[in-house]
């Protein structure tokens, strides 16, 4: 554990990306302290520019503060990105941990299985689903989770077949003990950190999933989402750039926190790449 | 070689037919009767019939699942609620100017990601390295759609370099070269936009690759034999790293199609995209349900033609 931190903290980008993400954290937690105005609250003064007294990023076309809005839209990404992700992560580890265990028939039928799925191309399907079921912001999570699972799956499966010839894991076979002991004991705490990786890119990549759909119209209403208010923004762009600017420059920081993350873990438990990487 | 073909052509079907499934199940799910979805808002109750009728509503599930695969199988995707012609024909008009944005968007960034990345995997650990790899994370965390609204502001409305929205100016000669220099020039920022995005990709795949090449031990050998470096980075190194570079870009071809779609919905580009964009507004599902089948089926042959072409490429292959 030490050792993965100091592969980890012995890359700069990663430590970079793993402070910004502290931040927006922070931000999305103290939301209400820091944002000045309530975010959805209209007032008399539309459209004016950033670096204005009590609206440092200006305020949009209904006359809302948009540094208020894009501090609590900060909790709404958090949210889709974190439920998003850990459902994929989930059933990711439980349909590739019992292919990659039981082998043979079971493994050459749920791998196919993965394969097709890997292939589907996920965003048509979330377009779908979200126009005939409705945009409310749980399902979308809900949609994200479920239709991208398909990598977790594929990465777990292989972990789980290296680890299974390992000689404390045969020796737990050996003593008697239960697949499930053996799985949730051995080889998952083992096998889960190339998961923890691409879970936290799949954060990133769930908030721009759902960022696309809101710039489609297919955002939640009920939630301020920086995706929704690019969407917003894209009208009066001729006339408040900055309500384009701004929320895209949020959503462009958190993902790249994560993919920064998300790539330094990889590094951190890949010693082998890591050697190589140096610093 | 036509046998291996034979081989993975045979693996697309589980593919088309999870797809069909999907959408099938879909449709059942979906609140409401399926012919209210296909017959859309403003119809007659005769078409209803008509519907129920077509798609065998009034049989047991399994027999309506059988009867609609027969249908798609047959290329009968329904009928577009919006545009009232068969949506097999609407989608087929609109895939080329799609596919011209995706192949150009991707080939410029494929290379110049390639590149970039190769030359990162070489000065691996060095400043350089970490300027390339965080500008990579960088590009490749952009929203497709923030980008395209960036560069229609700078270049279209500020600059007047370029023209903001479509594929053809409306008072342009009807000559082909014309035709084609105006299509070149209203597909640039489009293009752009894609590919900015997937620059990052291909940097971060290819020096991944390359430096994972570059650590293997026929490198050391021809090194210690005395080859200069350059001859074993072009000849040895680069060559080798391209093929997974390949294969994981071609995998990646279903978000270069979400891609796409948001770019063109931003650039009013009149390919799939923009088709879907009006499909979604105008809840037209048939249009809907067939869009997301033939994007699901391009990606597949898509796949198909890389794995081709990895085969190809890649002598250690065995069909």
């Amino acid at each position: 554990m030490r050792q993965l931190w100091r592969n980890f903290t012995r890359q700069k980008l990663a430590v970079a990306g793993i402070i910004l993400l502290g931040a927006c954290v922070a931000m999305a937690v103290a939301a209400p302290l820091l944002a000045t105005h309530d975010p959805k609250a209209f007032s008399i003064d539309r459209y004016v520019p950033p670096g204005s007294p009590g609206h440092p990023l200006g305020t949009d076309n209904f006359g809302r503060d948009l540094l208020s809005r894009i501090i609590y839209g900060a909790r709404v990404a958090f949210l889709v990105g974190v439920l998003s992700a850990g459902i994929s992560a989930g059933l990711g580890i439980v349909i590739g941990a019992i292919p990659g265990y039981f082998g043979g028939v079971v493994d050459e039928v749920i791998s196919r299985f993965i394969d097709i799925f890997l292939m589907i191309p996920v965003f048509f399907l979330l377009i779908l689903a979200t126009s005939i079921f409705g945009s409310n912001i749980y399902f979308v999570m809900f949609a994200i989770g479920i239709t991208t699972w398909p990598a977790n799956a594929r990465i777990m499966r292989s972990q789980v077949l290296t680890l299974k010839t390992r000689p404390y894991v045969k020796a737990s076979i050996a003593a008697g003990a239960s697949v499930t002991r053996v799985l949730v004991r051995h080889i998952i705490p083992n096998g889960i950190y190339p998961v923890i990786a691409n879970t936290a890119l799949q954060m990133g990549s769930a908030i721009l999933t759902e960022a696309g759909l809101s710039f489609l119209g297919l955002g939640d209403p009920n939630v301020v989402s920086w995706g929704q208010m690019i969407q917003a923004g894209q009208r009066y762009m001729n006339v408040a750039w900055w309500m384009v600017l701004f929320p895209g420059l949020a959503l462009l920081l958190l993902v790249a926190a994560f993919n920064l993350t998300g790539d330094g873990l990889n590094y951190a438990f890949n010693p082998r790449l890591q050697r190589r990487a140096g610093a | 070689m036509r046998r291996y073909i034979g081989r993975r052509l045979l693996q697309v079907i589980p593919v088309v037919f999870a797809v069909i499934l999907i959408n099938f199940l879909l449709i059942q799910a979906a609140p409401g009767d399926a012919a209210t979805y296909l017959a859309g808002r403003e119809t007659t109750p005769e078409y209803i019939a008509s519907l129920r009728h077509a798609y065998g509503l009034d049989k047991p599930v399994m027999t309506q699942f059988f009867i609609y695969v027969g249908q798609v199988v047959r290329g009968n995707l329904g009928r577009s609620l919006v545009y009232g012609e068969p949506v097999i024909t609407i989608i087929l008009r609109r895939l080329p100017a799609t596919l011209l944005l995706v192949l150009l968007g991707m080939g410029v960034a494929a290379i110049i990601g390639t590149l970039l990345g190769a030359h990162a995997a070489r000065k691996l650990g060095t400043a350089t390295d970490t300027v390339i790899s965080l500008g990579g994370i960088i590009l490749y965390s952009i929203p497709i759609f923030w980008a395209g609204l960036l560069l229609i502001l700078v270049f279209a409305v500020n600059l007047r370099w370029f023209p903001t929205m479509g594929i053809h100016s409306l008072n342009i000669a009807k000559d082909w070269f014309s035709q084609t220099v105006d299509m070149i020039y209203h597909v640039i920022l489009p293009a752009t936009a894609l590919g900015i995005v997937y620059v990052g990709q291909y940097i971060r795949l290819s020096r991944a690759s390359v430096a994972e090449v570059l650590g293997e031990d026929f490198i050391t050998t021809s090194r210690a034999i005395g080859y200069d470096g350059k001859t074993i980075f072009l000849k040895h190194a680069l060559r080798n790293a391209l093929l997974p570079v390949i294969t994981i870009a071609g995998l990646q071809l279903g978000f270069v199609f979400a891609g796409a779609t948001l770019t063109e919905t931003v650039f009013a580009w009149p390919g799939m995209g923009r088709l879907l964009y009006t499909a979604i507004l105008a809840r037209d599902y048939p249009l809907l349900l067939g869009a997301y089948l033939i994007m699901s089926v391009t990606v597949v042959l898509a796949n198909l033609l890389t794995d081709l072409l990895y085969a190809y490429l890649d002598p250690r292959v065995t069909y």
